[in-house]
């Protein structure tokens, strides 16, 4: 014979079924708790593409020696050195957006070039500060649909963007360009992506 | 509220919430990764702790929302694991108990029905919101949670009296 359950009844087996929390996992729980509120609140990370380039390429560029030249690299941000005859150029770009779980990342995206002049390097450096950069990375995510992906996926992705622009940037400016192979002329080794998410109060890198 | 007091405030709500929060994602996903998904919504809430609402029932309401979000967004890779979590895990995996047959019966049935639906019921009777709370948290008319709620508890009640006169509950009080 069929029976059907009354309110009451039915109420009752739902809270009964609700999975039960283990007494020591929810103390653990709020250990965990304390443990991420003693946290100070910053998070970095990198991200970086480069090619190995000919021992031809940039020689004339190895003045004080490439030990020196990664030392000091390592020292300052991004704090990642460089293969013998490859520059950074500075500044950075700028690039930031509002990942999938609200949080901002703000992250510096260096391009990295061989055999190049100073002139090109002054006009490498005032594509990173172009005005183009302003909403790029929110807008690269909406443009990529990717407002939703996973933080990670997220990030990856603004990466390869960045790469992308940063070679059709650099090729306007530099028309010999050549990306990411060996060559006697200009060539874009890579980039280097440093990203930190600030909790908004008073964290510290 | 300066930012010390709303980081003291949001230490403690992640204190006071912590277990609620686990057993939010304890019944939805395997108990592996409700401990990361754990790990991921606190430290989520601390680097938000700016936004944290003045209100208590609104700041319940935010920590679920970021729950929900960690939940719908997260990946396995790439995360920070410490000692605690660790030991998290292995608190939520290594207990297990025979659940009784009219409560294995409910979840058999719970899992036939629509999965906003489960969601619904879950946030209702396991996780304590009112349906006013629910339909902010999932972001649908109000009308449409409680009609939804009623159809599923219908549903629930003819996928079980259909099943057998075995899941009759035992005790007919209603506790958190």
């Amino acid at each position: 014979m069929r029976t059907e359950l009354t309110d009451a009844e039915l109420d009752a087996l739902l809270a009964r079924a609700a999975p039960v929390l283990p007494p020591p996992a929810a103390r653990t729980a709020v250990q965990l708790a304390r443990e991420t509120a003693a946290q100070r609140g910053w998070r970095a990370w990198w991200r970086h593409r480069s090619v190995r380039i000919g021992a031809a390429v940039g020689a004339a560029l190895v003045l004080a020696g490439a030990g020196t030249i990664t030392a000091y690299e390592m020292s300052i941000p991004p704090f990642v050195g460089l293969p013998p005859g490859v520059v950074r150029v500075r500044p950075a770009i700028p690039v930031k957006y509002t990942d999938s779980l609200g949080n901002r990342v703000e992250c510096q995206a260096y391009m990295e070039l061989a055999n190049i002049t100073d002139d090109q390097y002054q006009q490498l450096a005032a594509i990173s500060e172009s005005p183009m950069w302003v909403g790029w990375g929110d807008r690269t995510l909406q443009d990529l649909g990717l407002t939703d992906a996973p933080p990670n996926v997220q990030n990856e992705m603004i990466f390869h963007a960045v790469v992308e622009e940063m070679e059709r940037q650099a090729s306007t400016v530099i028309p010999d360009l050549v990306i990411a192979r060996n060559s006697d002329g200009p060539v874009f080794n890579g980039a280097t992506m440093r990203c930190e998410e600030p909790d908004g109060t008073d964290g510290q890198p | 509220m300066g930012s010390p007091d709303r980081r003291r405030r949001a230490a403690r709500l992640m204190e006071e919430y912590s277990p609620a929060l686990l057993a939010y994602f304890h019944r939805r996903v395997d108990a592996g990764e409700a401990a990361d998904l754990l790990n991921d919504t606190l430290l989520v809430i601390w680097r938000q702790a700016r936004s944290v609402p003045d209100d208590d029932d609104q700041a319940r309401m935010w920590m679920y929302g970021i729950a929900r979000r960690v939940l719908a967004t997260h990946r396995r890779s790439h995360r920070r694991r410490s000692a605690l979590h660790e030991r998290l895990q292995a608190e939520l995996t290594t207990v297990s108990t025979e659940d009784p047959d009219e409560v294995r019966a409910l979840r058999e049935a719970l899992a036939q029905l629509p999965e906003i639906d489960q969601e619904i019921i879950r946030l209702v009777h396991w996780d304590g919101f009112t349906q006013v709370e629910v339909a902010r948290l999932l972001d649908m008319p109000e009308a449409t949670v409680r009609s939804r709620h009623q159809r599923a508890r219908q549903r629930l009640r003819a996928l079980l009296g259909a099943g057998s006169t075995a899941v009759r509950p035992t005790r007919t009080s209603v506790t958190g």
